[in-house]
């Protein structure tokens, strides 16, 4: 009698152990989702702001250029200038 | 012809009003689809509110892909047939699409962060956009180390025109390389008229945002190229006064 | 003389030269044997999972080492000053263009020869499906050559080309790469699979579409 018990909760235990497993991994990867989970809103302005500094960048960069050109231009005008007649 | 030039550099530089105008429609567009996004659409079903990121990136990506083709296509035009016209425009296109480039990498892995639970992931789309703007960064590092040179040109708009196959090429190779990873959940769908507005508001605004940045930049680099006609003109006019008393003697 | 005459003799020209000064061929026979050894020593954790390596170390040792021989590819010219000068005694560019390519080529077969068999040994690994693996082998190679050649070219005017020329050619060679690296896969463990045939003619096409490109943008790009 106890053997057929012992026999039986055995193989219950044997048989469930994976799903005991299963439920515990499952678990675990359920907190771990949790624990991974971001708050959207802050992707969301984290996002944005970066593609307004890389456009800002762009334009700051297309600024600084042309400033340059410039002060060359403002250069050159004066060495015309300084040669002379123009012509 | 000098005299012309002269009286042109005491002009200061003026902005051409249809620019001007483009540039205050382009700021409205810009804001009017930010105000939109922000308030009158709603958070998406599955993703929340994470998935507002989707129509500036989708909009970026437009704007990279059409910038980055308009490259090439100008810098192929430049190779068959030279001008300084061709090859600025190539150079703002490939600047103006890099930009975008970064924009699209850097708002979809904040967005694959919650939609897939991870930055990033070897799915087709974003492996070929990666190596797309490797290519492209490759080609504007090429093309600023190159400087002013003929040579650097000419080799700058060849490696641009390569880049075009190439592209096309990668896009089968990464798709059928990422075949058999498990297909990514399609996240951030147009669910109502409310986001379809604002996704093509966004894709509008972004496109003549870019174009103005394009034309922007393609007035700096003639006004550089001028420039430097102008600078290689006057040393010439000062080496040959400088030979002319000789020359008479 | 007809093209293929001319492209003949510049590439035996090439061969007397690089023969001559046997280093070149040595030194980058030893690049690829030690590229071989590092990735050994970066992947393999245990004996069991080397084969899955086999294909990956391969095909990237093979690009890593044509890099190196791409950057050596026109040096004889770029040191004598005559590319100019040779292309105009050869009626137009692509004779030069041809017969680089195929140096590029035979440098690369000769590495190929020596590290296919040496990676195998390695990582004890068999191919199940020789012929795919060698034409494989062949269309990737010849891509590899005809791409590297041009950028070779193009960039040997160009300011820090060695660290340019990887920048450039590793994305374009993408394609070839993970094709290459996926049929040589599929042959060391055995699998058939009809993905086989679509990678073969993506490298088929890849090498059509540049062995009509590149010497068109060759001639135009360095023409005076």
């Amino acid at each position: 009698m106890t053997s057929t018990l012992t026999r039986i909760v055995s193989t219950l235990v044997v048989a469930l152990f994976p799903l005991g497993e299963a439920l515990a991994s499952g678990a675990a990867d359920l907190s771990k989702y949790k624990e991974e989970s971001v708050s959207g809103g802050s992707l969301l302005v984290a996002a944005y702001l970066v593609m307004w500094a890389l456009v800002s960048v762009f334009v700051v960069r297309v600024v600084l250029g042309q400033a340059k050109t410039e002060a060359r231009l403002t250069e050159l005008s004066e060495q015309i200038d300084a040669t002379g007649d123009g012509g | 012809m000098t005299q012309t030039l002269s009286a042109d550099t005491r002009v200061p530089i003026r902005v051409p009003k249809t620019l001007i105008i483009w540039i205050i429609i382009s700021a409205l567009l810009v804001q009017a689809s930010l105000l939109w996004i922000a308030l009158k659409t709603p958070a998406d079903v599955n993703l929340g509110i994470v998935q507002k990121i989707f129509y500036f990136h989708v909009g970026s990506a437009f704007a990279m892909m059409l910038g980055l083709t308009a490259a090439s296509v100008m810098s192929l035009i430049d190779l068959i047939r030279p001008s300084d016209s061709a090859d600025a425009l190539a150079r703002s296109f490939l600047e103006v699409g890099v930009v975008f480039a970064f924009c699209v990498l850097t708002s979809g892995p904040l967005w694959a962060r919650k939609s897939w639970g991870m930055y990033w992931t070897w799915e087709p789309r974003l492996t070929l956009v990666l190596l797309v703007t490797l290519l492209a960064v490759a080609v504007l590092i090429l093309r600023m180390l190159a400087k002013d040179s003929t040579i650097g040109r000419r080799v700058g708009a060849a490696m641009a025109v390569m880049g075009a196959p190439a592209s096309y090429l990668i896009h089968f190779a990464v798709k059928w390389w990422g075949g058999n990873h498990p297909q990514v959940i399609q996240g951030g769908g147009i669910q109502n008229s409310e986001m379809r507005v604002a996704f093509w508001l966004a894709v509008v605004a972004i496109l003549s945002s870019a174009a103005v940045l394009v034309a922007t930049r393609y007035r700096a680099i003639r006004l550089q190229q001028r420039t430097q006609a102008l600078a290689l003109r006057l040393s010439a006019r000062v080496l040959r006064r400088q030979r002319a008393p000789m020359e008479t003697s | 003389m007809n093209t293929l005459r001319l492209t003949w003799l510049l590439l035996r020209k090439d061969m007397q030269v690089t023969a001559r000064s046997k280093e070149l061929v040595g030194v980058t026979l030893m690049f690829a044997v030690l590229c071989v050894l590092v990735f050994s020593f970066g992947f393999l954790q245990s004996g069991a999972a080397a084969i899955r390596y086999v294909p990956g170390v391969l095909w990237v040792t093979l690009l890593f080492t044509s890099s190196v021989s791409l950057l050596r590819l026109f040096a004889p010219e770029e040191e004598g000053g005559t590319l100019a000068l040779v292309s105009m005694t050869t009626s137009g560019s692509a004779p030069l263009f041809w017969s680089k390519v195929c140096l590029q080529l035979l440098f690369s077969a000769l590495v190929c020869a020596l590290i296919v068999p040496l990676v195998l040994l390695f990582f004890d690994a068999r191919l199940s499906n020789v012929g795919t693996v060698v034409a494989a082998l062949g269309l990737g190679l010849i891509g590899q050559a005809v791409v590297g050649t041009l950028c070779a070219a193009l960039l040997a005017q160009v300011r820090l080309k060695e660290v340019m020329l990887p920048l450039i050619l590793y994305p374009m060679l993408a394609p070839l790469l993970i094709a290459g690296v996926k049929v040589t896969a599929l042959s060391v463990t055995g699998v058939e699979s009809p993905a086989l045939s679509n990678w073969l003619s993506l490298m088929m096409v890849f090498d059509l579409i540049f062995m009509v490109v590149s010497p068109w943008l060759y001639g135009r790009a360095t023409q005076p």
